[in-house]
């Protein structure tokens, strides 16, 4: 909502000054926006603190430490175990959460550097006073940059000064890590959380920077079906195969196929989010899959040409382009690969040098120059790549079975507990069953590989014993939609609050999986089923894409994709995440008629204690999925973490037995009292599928559910407990207020439960933890 | 001590590290203590074909140790007949570490056994308990795990499930 102007003074002459021909440039004029200031426009790095504590007093920090030790300056290594401090005087507890807020701050600063050149990238091809134009259903275009910064952007460089506050509030939490600073793990839990919110503000600009930019999806229900899967691949023509986040170089490939008339004659397609994000300019890109997809491509050898641009790529991704013949292109400074920088060169001379195989590979920053390399090397070299074969055939791959020991060495480096050896045994008698069964399992992380003394190539017999299903991996996803409609706000944003939409799931995260990955799409589906809203983004969203019906319906081909009751919603990459927090500040404001700006305390208020909504991080990996848990946090939406979370090293647990952690107040009268142990956790970690769908339906409770909502809610609890933990839930009389939130159905027997427990009826409060946020009545307020 | 590498090889957090022991040391801590807690996760339903689920059953009764059934397996318990408190696994690490928590059973827990959590995470989870409170962890799983107090080492099938039996018998006398 700031603006550059220029004035041009040609004459100007008076007593003191004779000005002729000079520019004036004045930066930064605010524009109109008649919301008043909320308390807290540009929070500083402090300024929420007392709000994160408010938070942390109902769900304390559990810590897991993955190290007892500390590493992180030339005075250690220092023992933390159990009391001991480090020489600097930290303790244990204030270290693990050191390293928590370290590791939001580099995912939020990955998501910032990522916004930060799509903006710039958009200013250059759009210009800076491009509208912020999301279509006629979206006004609120960017709920999180209205709460959190108190502007609101008209154009592409409204959001410039947002992401200058955003990059001086990271760089304020790296400094905070230095060694000698915060002694309390509570300040950096709060520092951690504060990173995570600006990790919420980043991928909001990122994305509305690309979809107006680049023309994506502006928030369509019914955005198209998308191919994914090796198996959605024209093998006849060459491959450029995208791995990364950002697609900026993907688009120019885009522009250039069209241009030269080259789109039926080329493959396009991509792993990770860059390929959500391809899908969303390009009808016809593919999604090759998630990030744990990529070894298995990259050893294959089944790209004739690999892009790679930023984040949560194969760092050996040079290694295994090399090893199969395949040009590497690295289009980001943030991933060089050692490459030669050939940016300013000729781009006919790079190509004469990829597909003579004078060089393996290029680094090259201009994103027009990217594609026409890629394409035309893709096109040079396919020819000479087709022949190569880098799968064993079965009777190699029998032959390299029996290099095995059955030493278990790959069994116990295995994230995913594969018992590889057995899978060994039965291939050395020919039977490659028992291998090809892994492929579900497996993340392709080549840990197995590495632990090997035998040089047995896992991951490559796994592929060639279940060849005939990959040839069959076809799949279809809906395209990343983007923000959420304000109309569809007003139609669900009363059902939220009240409880008859029991709640919103968000599948979001990483690929790297306890079990099957067929447990997301059985866990997605379990939720639309009972008429949950279930958002989806990022890695999750194509593992739930991954798994078809007995009709050879994919979630997307079933369910709509409507915010609504239902539907299934993908929102699109990592950076569209941000749009389902959008989605539930939309909610206080154009439902509840909150006001945004600056106003972020009462709208995570509003969100904690009545939009009940949970989010799934399944596959726990990368940092920037840290960031993403912790900025949805301050914001009182808990998060469930895969079993490998504890990896992340701290939850946030409630205890529904202490009702005094539960303060708070309610709001009609300022009267402090115990509000409901709900949501219990901010951040909880299952061990099982079934654990987490138990999970997911009580994170959904709220303090404000009215008694219909409640009693819809408890109705799911009882029925998803008794379903999967096979036993009627024993704390249901914690969340039955008075008679009017029993579940009708199971009336008898809840209230056969309550008079043992001897259960009374309790107040409804209107809910809040912020005293500031009540309506005391006069009489007190005038003291008397 | 006898030192055995950990079933994972990282799993090591630090210079404290429990002791790998056999099924009498096991036992033996466990019929001492003064108040163990049981603590039971998912692997009981696959682990030894299910007779994980009775051996954690038969070690309950003998020494009448509180169950914490987590992840989903109240159910299979209840279904062999013995009653348990059905809680999360880090709802359960959160309150051992809490010297207010007043166990499942009245008493605060001076010991704690797990059986039937994934390695990875049952290691994780431990370290808490080994660092943040006072408590004394045992796994009697078949991988060898580092943040344990006592641990078995790794063992297979059917050595473990002889281990098992062992600490049932040594329990039931
Ligand atoms: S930062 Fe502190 S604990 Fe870490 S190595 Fe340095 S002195 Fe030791
Ligand atoms: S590559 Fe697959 S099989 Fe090998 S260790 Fe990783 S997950 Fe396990
Ligand atoms: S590490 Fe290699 S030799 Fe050992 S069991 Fe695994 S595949 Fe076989």
């Amino acid at each position: 909502m700031s603006e550059h102007q220029k004035v041009k003074i040609e004459k100007m002459k008076t007593d003191v000054i004779d000005l002729s021909n000079v520019i004036i440039e004045i930066g930064d004029i605010e524009k109109e926006w008649d919301e008043k200031v909320g308390p807290h426009p540009k929070p500083s790095m402090s300024t929420l603190r007392e709000w994160d504590f408010k938070l942390l007093s109902r769900h304390k920090p559990l810590y897991t430490p993955v190290c007892d030790e500390c590493c992180m300056c030339a005075f250690g290594k220092c023992d933390l175990t159990q009391d001991r401090k480090g020489a600097c005087g930290i303790d244990l507890t204030t270290q693990q959460a050191r390293q928590v807020a370290m590791y939001a701050a580099i995912g939020t600063a990955c998501h910032a550097a990522h916004a930060r050149h799509m903006l710039h990238h958009q200013i250059e091809l759009c210009g800076r006073d491009y509208p912020i134009d999301l279509g006629d259903n979206v006004e609120v275009e960017a709920p999180i940059m209205r709460t959190v910064v108190g502007s609101k952007p008209e154009t592409l460089g409204d959001m410039e000064k947002a992401l200058d506050y955003a990059e001086e509030e990271i760089t304020k939490v790296l400094a905070s890590i230095h060694t000698g600073q915060e002694g309390n793990h509570l300040e950096y839990e709060s520092k951690a959380l504060h990173v995570g919110m600006i990790d919420n503000l980043v991928k909001e600009i990122g994305d509305i920077a690309q979809v107006v930019g680049y023309g994506m999806p502006k928030g369509v229900p019914d955005a198209p079906l998308a191919e994914l899967g090796f198996g959605s691949l024209d093998r006849s023509k060459p491959l450029i195969l995208l791995i990364g986040h950002n697609v900026a170089g993907g688009a120019s490939m885009v522009d250039y196929l069209k241009k030269h008339n080259l789109e039926d004659k080329v493959e396009l397609a991509g792993i990770c989010c860059t390929s959500h994000d391809l899908t969303r300019i390009y009808d016809r890109g593919k999604i090759m899959g998630p990030l744990s997809r990529t070894m298995k491509f990259l050893q294959a050898g089944i790209a004739d040409v690999i892009v790679v641009d930023e984040q949560c790529i194969r760092t050996d991704v040079r290694e295994w382009a090399e090893k199969t013949g395949a040009p590497l292109i690295a289009s980001s400074e943030h991933n060089v690969q050692g490459l030669r920088d050939r940016t300013e060169d000729d781009p006919g001379e790079v190509i004469a040098d990829l597909v003579e195989g004078r060089e393996t590979g290029a680094f090259i920053l201009d994103s027009d120059k990217v594609a026409e390399v890629a394409v035309q090397t893709a096109m040079a070299v396919k020819p000479r790549r087709e022949k190569l074969r880098f799968l064993p055939t079965p009777k190699e791959a029998q032959k390299l079975a029996k290099r095995c020991t059955t030493c278990e060495a790959c069994h116990r480096v295995c994230p995913v507990d594969i018992h590889i050896s057995e899978g060994m045994d039965a291939a050395k008698e020919g039977d490659l069953s028992v291998l090809a069964g892994y492929r579900e399992l497996c993340v392709g992380c080549t840990r197995c590989e590495e632990a090997c003394g035998r040089e047995i190539p896992i991951i490559k017999m796994i592929e060639t014993a279940a060849r005939d299903e990959i040839i069959k991996d076809n799949y279809r996803i809906r395209v990343g939609r983007g923000p959420i409609q304000d109309v569809e706000i007003r139609k669900v944003g009363s059902p939220i609050v009240f409880g008859e939409i029991p709640g919103i799931v968000v599948f979001a995260g990483c690929s790297n999986y306890p079990n099957s990955t067929v447990e997301m799409a059985e866990m997605a589906e379990e939720f639309l089923k009972r008429n949950f809203i279930v958002v989806v983004s990022g890695c999750a969203a194509m593992e739930i894409a991954r798994h078809k019906d007995e009709d050879g319906k994919t979630l997307y081909e079933k369910y709509p994709g409507d915010f609504d009751a239902g539907g299934l919603v993908n929102l699109g990459s990592c950076l569209s995440n941000a749009h389902v927090l959008g989605a539930a500040i939309k909610v206080a404001n154009i439902f509840a008629k909150r006001d945004l700006r600056g106003n972020f305390e009462e709208i995570a208020d509003y969100i904690y204690n009545r939009v009940g909504a949970v989010a799934v991080v399944w596959g726990t990996y990368s940092q920037k999925a840290l960031a993403i848990g912790t900025g949805v946090n301050r914001w009182g939406i808990p998060v469930i973490l895969g079993p490998q979370g504890t990896q992340y090293r701290r939850q946030f647990i409630g205890r529904k037995d202490k009702p005094e952690t539960w303060a708070g107040f309610n709001a009609r009268n300022g009267e402090a009292m115990n509000l409901e142990p709900v949501p219990e956790h901010l951040v909880y970690t299952p061990e099982t599928k079934e654990e987490a769908m138990v999970w997911i339906v009580k994170l959904c409770l709220r303090n404000n559910d009215t008694p219909k909502g409640r009693m819809y809610k408890l109705e799911h609890y009882i029925d998803i407990h008794q379903k999967y933990m096979g036993t009627f839930p024993d704390d249901i009389d914690k969340y039955i207020r008075n008679k009017a939130d029993i579940p009708l159905t199971k009336k008898d027997q809840i209230m056969k439960i309550l008079e043992e427990k001897g259960w009374q009826p309790r107040e409804v409060p209107d809910p809040t933890i912020v005293e500031r946020l009540t309506r005391k009545p006069k009489a007190k307020e005038a003291g008397k | 001590m006898n030192r055995v590498r950990p079933w994972v090889p990282t799993a090591i957090t630090g210079r404290l590290q429990g002791m790998t022991v056999g099924p009498a040391a096991i036992a033996r801590t466990i019929k001492e203590a003064d108040n163990p807690i049981l603590i039971v996760g998912a692997g009981i339903m696959e682990e030894l074909e299910g007779r994980l689920a009775d051996y954690a059953v038969r070690m309950a009764r003998a020494r009448d140790m509180p169950v914490a059934a987590t992840a989903h397996t109240i159910s299979v318990l209840h279904d062999r007949g013995i009653q348990v408190q059905a809680m999360g696994l880090s709802d359960v690490i959160a309150r051992l570490q809490d010297p207010e928590w007043q166990g499942l059973n009245g008493r605060p827990h001076d010991v704690a056994v797990a059986v039937g959590i994934r390695p990875r995470f049952l290691n994780n989870m431990f370290n808490s308990l080994k660092n943040f409170s006072d408590v004394r962890t045992v796994s009697i799983g078949k991988h060898n795990l580092p943040n344990a107090s006592l641990s078995l080492a790794n063992l297979t099938d059917d050595i473990w499930e002889e281990n098992l039996v062992e600490i049932c018998e040594y329990l039931e006398r």
